[in-house]
């Protein structure tokens, strides 16, 4: 993670271990859904599972977008 | 009987003070100044030489100053070298440092050394080197040379080196197991009565929290964004033919995205071991979105998907092989011009 | 609860035509040993062997690791297990110690360890200096050997063979007595102690958790035992942590820490009980478990309390979640854990997350050591099982170490496959130090 940043590419770390990226010193941080699943729920319903997906990536893309001065930690839920 | 030379600066070598800093390489068959008082109390070996150098010299013509050093040293028995101590001159550290990691990489000999803790010598070669730690003036002299000279006196004789606190030298970057003599329930109850007690206890892990990497620019505009996804989930080709580690992995793979947009339940696997892979092969989207970037390049919300997706495992995976699996990955993104990243984690 | 052990000591164990005890002598009758073990035949080619310290034997993969125990009472060894559901930690428990049984397979993988009975490896774990009755086997159906191992057969089996030479000491006066008590002594104003155990449990399906008066832990939510329940049966081991963490039933069932805090109850402690906790796979889950724990420790007006891990990796999470919760309530807390140094000692930092408020951790030892061990005449179970299998702490081959297995039979291994390597129930003598 840090080392993809500190070469310059703007990166998001999606991770269900907030604490892990947090103390490792990760800057941006998405929280996901769980460990096996991290960008769906599968008590969901496929639909519903590929609508949770969409809408994660798309909370990703804006986290790319955001400035931060430190560690930040974001959400969809 | 092992012989030693010491390295000393022009000042504790007995040319001259600050004037005298410019003074290039000298090999003396002598025992000067401290190099003398370090003599007397080896056992396990004889000084034969001091190697006196200016600060000024080594410090800004090192290359040239070692080089004079090992014309000096041709033909030169040893089997040690000591520097300093160095107490809390920041040149003279760092010249000690510096001669200690050449003597070692030229020579494959040890060498030894002390300085201040806050002595920039200590930063720059405590991983290579064993640096003891030194008091801040000349005054600390009495007690620094005694350690540095035990402790060389434990190398020459061939005895094991303990660890650096029981040593005395700064942290090396390693951290080894150690057998104690003490079970850990009887030290966990001990450490618990004095805390409950409020009697100072010494943690086993001591803990310093790790430093931060400066922001990358933010994603303005990210339907012309270039972008790349990696992974440490362990999802792979079914039959991991890249053999992925299950855990400490050492490899990635490079993983090419089907042009269907999709990733098909049984084409792909998790063979990461630390977690309950059930989820993982019914859907593999489910740590790859591989649908919804499909989807957003359809849509142009995004501008380029790189084409493929690099995959490893997460767990015990070790620092060094973490950062080198990102320098080789960062290689791949900046060839295909990729302007930022999405990482997920198990 | 008071619960009272009558100690038999093992000396050696041989086969023959009556399963019995006899001046520190195990005999077994195999085929009814065997029949005990496997009552409905899901095991298949099984056969018992025996592994004795300072012996040139290799013990893999292991499976299962259980300590031979039976009550005069007619209550199952392991209630709600290998008998009906019943309470634990009271009455009268014979037990056989200075061995174990060991359920022993054909395939390895993430769970499975190795054990030496001589050699650099003996002296890692308690198995090494104990008799370790073996049975190897394979599954019938052979389906399940696929895909991430719950060894069911394998961990009841090992359970169920427990509890029949337990039984061969019933009726018989133990060497000794021991009781394990907690005595109302609030009179004596002693500091509250609790133990908080982190059990193996991490998983959204069945049979891969630790079992809990034989209900599988999954989606467990913190609860409160008393000590001599877990030395009574009340918990057996799941098929899920890497074997140099992982605590077999053997490790409950005599649990140095527990042992430990017992003994030193109404002289230095009040110990005021076990808090068993669970590995979340979320951080809600991590999040519930570790204000669980420090609530139901609060209930106990504890003042001091001893967090014992198992594993690592994410679990790093609970063990600090943990400590910090229970430290903000003012319960002064030591954690007992492993650290992952690396297989060269420059893995930083040694855990997955810090937390600077855990200032008081006793550290049993690296858990990425790598380990040489020779080769050894007879192996029971599976040597080729290193190469081929997904064993966390083994490889195919490795530009700086080599093959695990090597021609000669010699080993090259980190310790995350060794059984019980790590200790940190309490056996661990080791520690971690900066060089």
């Amino acid at each position: 993670m840090k080392e993809i940043e500190k070469s310059g590419f703007p990166i998001v770390h999606v991770a269900n271990m907030v604490p892990v990226s947090e103390s490792v010193g990760t800057n941006k941080i998405l929280k996901a859904y769980g460990i096996p699943y991290p960008w769906s729920d599968p008590k969901e319903t496929p639909v519903r599972q590929a609508e949770q997906r969409y809408e994660l990536v798309e909370k990703a893309l804006i986290v790319l977008g955001t400035d931060v001065q430190e560690q930040t930690v974001f959400s969809v839920f | 009987m092992k012989k030693i030379i010491v390295y000393l600066n022009q000042f504790f070598g007995q040319i001259g003070g600050e004037e005298f800093a410019s003074t290039k390489p000298m090999l003396k068959k002598e025992k000067v100044g401290v190099a003398a008082a370090i003599d007397t109390q080896i056992k396990n070996g004889e000084v034969e030489h001091t190697l006196i150098c200016g600060d000024d010299f080594m410090n800004e013509h090192t290359e040239e100053a070692l080089a004079q050093i090992d014309s000096l040293l041709e033909g030169i028995e040893f089997d040690m070298l000591i520097a300093g101590p160095a107490f809390f001159a920041g040149r003279y550290g760092t010249n000690c440092g510096r001669i200690c990691k050449h003597i070692q990489e030229r020579y494959q000999k040890t060498a030894v050394t002390s300085m201040y803790e806050e002595n920039p010598g200590v930063e720059l070669f405590r991983k290579e080197v064993y640096i003891l730690r030194g008091g801040d003036a000349a005054s600390a002299m009495q007690k620094d040379m005694p350690k540095l000279s035990r402790f060389a006196d434990k190398i020459l004789g061939g005895e094991k080196i303990l660890w650096a606190q029981e040593e005395g030298y700064f942290p090396r970057g390693k951290r080894l197991q150690v057998t104690t003599g003490e079970t850990a329930d009887n030290r966990a109850f001990d450490m618990l009565m004095r805390k409950l007690a409020g009697k100072p206890f010494v943690t086993e892990m001591p803990i310093k929290m790790p430093d931060k990497v400066a922001v990358a620019p933010p994603v303005t505009d990210p339907a012309h964004t270039r972008f790349a996804f990696v992974t440490t989930s362990g999802i792979v080709p079914i039959g991991n033919p890249d053999k992925i580690q299950t855990g400490s992995a050492t490899r990635f793979g490079r993983y090419a995205f089907p042009e269907e947009g999709v990733l098909k339940e049984g084409e792909w696997e998790s063979i990461h071991g630390g977690y309950d892979h059930t989820y993982a092969n019914a859907d593999p989207m489910t740590h790859v979105p591989l649908d919804v970037f499909s989807k957003m390049l359809k849509e142009e919300k995004i501008g380029y998907l790189h084409p493929f997706f690099y995959s490893t495992t997460g767990n015990h995976t070790n620092e060094s092989n973490s950062k080198r699996m990102a320098q080789e990955i960062v290689e791949y993104l900046k060839e295909d011009n990729i302007q930022a990243v999405i990482l997920n984690s198990a | 609860m008071r619960l009272d052990v009558g100690n038999f000591y093992v000396k050696d164990i041989n086969f023959g035509d009556v399963t019995q005890f006899a001046d520190g002598v195990l005999t077994v009758n195999a085929e009814e040993a065997i029949a005990a073990l496997n009552p409905e035949g899901n095991l298949k080619n099984v056969e018992l062997d025996v592994a004795r310290p300072g012996e040139n034997v290799r013990i893999l993969p292991i499976k299962a690791a259980v300590a031979p125990r039976a009550r005069a009472d007619g209550r199952a060894a392991f209630p709600g297990y290998t008998g009906d559901m019943a309470s634990c930690g009271e009455g009268e428990l014979y037990a056989i110690e200075n061995m174990s049984v060991m359920a022993v397979g054909k395939y390895g993988g993430w769970m499975e360890g190795v054990v030496d009975m001589s050699g650099p490896g003996q002296p890692l774990s308690p198995y090494g200096n104990i008799l370790n009755l073996c049975f190897t086997a394979e599954n019938t159906d052979c389906m399940i050997d696929q895909g991430q191992h719950a060894n069911l057969h394998y961990r009841l089996g090992a359970h169920l063979l427990a509890e029949y030479i337990g039984k061969a000491v019933l009726g018989q006066s133990p060497e000794e007595w021991i009781t394990y008590d907690t005595v109302d002594i609030s009179d004596k104003k002693l500091p509250r102690v609790v133990m908080v155990q982190l059990l193996s449990t991490f998983y959204d399906i069945l049979g891969f958790d630790d079992l809990f008066y034989g209900n599988d832990c999954v989606q467990f939510v913190p609860t409160l035992i008393h000590p001599t329940e877990m030395l009574d049966g009340a918990l057996c081991s799941g098929s899920l942590i890497p074997a140099g963490q992982h605590n077999s039933t053997y490790d409950y069932q005599n649990h140095p820490m527990v042992k430990k805090l017992l003994g030193e109850h109404g002289k230095a402690i009040d110990f005021a009980g076990v808090i068993l906790t669970s590995i979340g796979p979320t951080i809600e889950r991590k999040d519930r478990a570790a204000i669980r724990v420090a609530d139901i420790a609060e209930l106990l007006d504890a003042d001091g309390a001893i967090y014992v891990q198992t594993s690592d990796g994410n679990p790093d999470i609970d063990f600090f979640k943990c400590i910090v919760a229970l430290e903000e309530k003012k319960i002064k807390t030591v954690g007992i854990c492993s650290e992952s140094t690396g297989r060269d000692g420059t893995t930083q930092p040694s855990k997955v997350m810090l937390d600077a408020r855990a200032d008081a951790i006793v550290s049993t030892g690296n858990a990425a050591e790598v380990l040489e061990l020779p080769k050894m005449e007879k192996v029971i179970g599976d040597l080729e099982s290193i190469v081929r299998d997904p064993y966390p702490g083994t490889w195919e081959d490795s530009t700086q170490f080599g093959p695990s297995l090597r021609e000669d039979g010699s080993v090259i291994m980190d310790a995350h496959s060794y059984l019980n390597n790590d200790g940190m129930s309490g056996w661990s003598d080791k520690t971690c130090k900066d060089f």
